[in-house]
């Protein structure tokens, strides 16, 4: 953990092979969906839907929101096809939804009364390990209860930073780009993020140790 | 997590211990978090701290999608049609339009109430004149062409077509005419000899020129420039004119794309 990325397996794609093979794929559905073929496109959305509503979950703290969030963004990238100029798909996407659910927030100043109300909600529980004992399955959903308020806290520039650093694993430099400011001041938001994160959590040490 | 700071401990320590944690540190800097957290258990915990939640963060669930995100046929008709020549060049041209009727709406807006600010509630029909659009000063200045014997549009030509609520007021104003036409073989109509300048536009302005404030005030022919028709002064006529304006300009501008937004939502 030389630089505090933690190693989770959350991106499916992250095996260079399947990687690869998964960009040839996203590129040659661009090019499909370019000539009209509105199928090809779907075939895109099927592709990366769990993973961009996975990432923007992480930045807006609702989950219709969230939704509201993505088809937009599946929308423009539809309406932008010919504005690809290659690389990487899955960043593409996720720079356009990052930079919706970016807008959504700061037009809506006003937080929902209740961020993450999915886990307030007994009947929804966070899918669990089979072999988890009952009881680390409770510590983890307090764990979650916890961290979803503290970073529903945050200002979404420090949260979209920290998401985009430690869950989707781009770079500095790579953030900076998605959300266009100096590398130094996405530095800056991740670290104080991390601060505020970590103070916010201060009554709740326990669940995060061990 | 909850124990007390040291006083050793600054902001800025803290900060050296997130930085190495999130690799933004040189060589020395480092060298140095390391070794203070090889004495300080406080420093040590904060790294800690930094790496299970940043493992939470990453491990955090997160609800399966509400909805499935593909296109419709609908959906993608509607996309395509903001994108094609036509509906680029439509596009193009409501900006343009709605961009140029807001600009000069809002132009004459902030024109016509500085000139109310400048000139007060009574300004003079010399200053609206110099102010106005070209328009109101033609309308103004063409009964200033004299008759063809050579004598001037007289008052009395131009009183007969006054509103009634008005003449009560100009009868100062006809006294000066009187008294003008006396001295001066009706040459300079309704003109204050302090002023002659102002006359023609004063005297052969009858739909504009005779307010109800129309009686001659000192040596100045102050008029209030009142619609016949609406009994306003026309200066605000032409604020809520250009106020309109700027309306449609915007209405222009933002109304389609609302319209389309509040659709989609409607759509979902």
């Amino acid at each position: 953990m030389a630089d505090g990325r933690v190693s989770t397996g959350a991106r499916a794609d992250d095996r260079p092979g399947a990687d690869a093979l998964g960009q040839t794929m996203d590129l040659a559905l661009i090019e499909e969906a370019r000539g009209g073929r509105l199928e090809a496109f779907n075939e895109l959305v099927s592709r990366h839907q769990d993973h961009l509503f996975g990432l923007v979950y992480r930045l807006v703290p609702d989950r219709d929101q969230a939704a509201d969030v993505v088809q937009e963004a599946f929308f423009s990238a539809y309406k932008n096809l010919a504005s690809f100029r290659g690389g990487s798909v899955r960043g593409w996407l996720g720079r356009i939804a990052v930079n919706g659910a970016m807008d959504l927030q700061r037009s809506r100043r006003r937080r929902p009364s209740q961020p993450y109300p999915e886990f307030e909600d007994d009947s929804w529980q966070p899918p669990t390990q089979p072999e988890e004992e009952p009881e680390s399955r409770v510590l983890a959903g307090e764990r979650t209860k916890a961290l979803a308020r503290a970073l529903a806290d945050l200002p979404v520039e420090q949260r979209s930073c920290i998401v985009l650093f430690d869950v989707e694993g781009y770079g500095y430099s790579e953030i900076a780009e998605i959300v266009h400011v100096e590398v130094g001041t996405v530095k800056s938001r991740i670290h104080r993020g991390r601060l505020a994160l970590r103070n916010a959590l201060a009554g709740n040490r326990e669940l995060f140790r061990g | 997590m909850d124990r007390t700071t040291p006083a050793t401990h600054l902001r800025h320590d803290q900060m050296l211990i997130v930085r190495l944690f999130g690799g933004d540190v040189d060589e020395s800097e480092r060298a140095r978090a390391l070794d203070r957290m090889a004495d300080c258990a406080e420093c040590a915990g904060l790294f800690a701290d930094m790496g299970s939640i940043a493992a939470a963060t990453v491990a955090m669930p997160v609800p399966a999608r509400p909805r499935d995100f593909a296109l419709t046929e609908a959906d993608a008709a509607r996309l395509n049609g903001g994108r094609d020549g036509a509906g680029r060049a439509w596009f193009g041209l409501r900006r343009s339009l709605g961009g140029a009727l807001a600009a000069l709406g809002l132009a004459g807006v902030v024109l016509m109430s500085a000139l109310s600010v400048v000139g007060g509630g009574a300004a003079t029909l010399d200053q609206s004149n110099a102010a106005a659009p070209e328009s109101l000063s033609g309308l103004a200045a063409a009964p200033q062409v004299p008759a063809a014997d050579g004598s001037n549009v007289g008052f009395a030509a131009a009183s007969p077509a006054m509103p009634a609520a008005t003449t009560g007021s100009m009868v100062g104003a006809q006294s000066s005419v009187a008294d003008t036409l006396n001295g001066s073989g009706g040459k300079q109509v309704g003109t204050p000899p302090a002023a002659p300048s102002s006359a023609p536009i004063a005297v052969a302005n009858p739909a504009y020129g005779d307010g109800a404030g129309g009686a001659a005030q000192g040596g100045t022919a102050s008029q209030p420039d009142t619609s016949p028709v609406t009994g306003m002064d026309s200066r605000m006529l032409w604020l809520i004119g250009f106020a309109a304006l700027f309306a449609v300009g915007l209405a222009t501008l933002l109304l389609p794309t609302a319209l389309t937004r509040i659709r989609r939502r409607q759509n979902r």
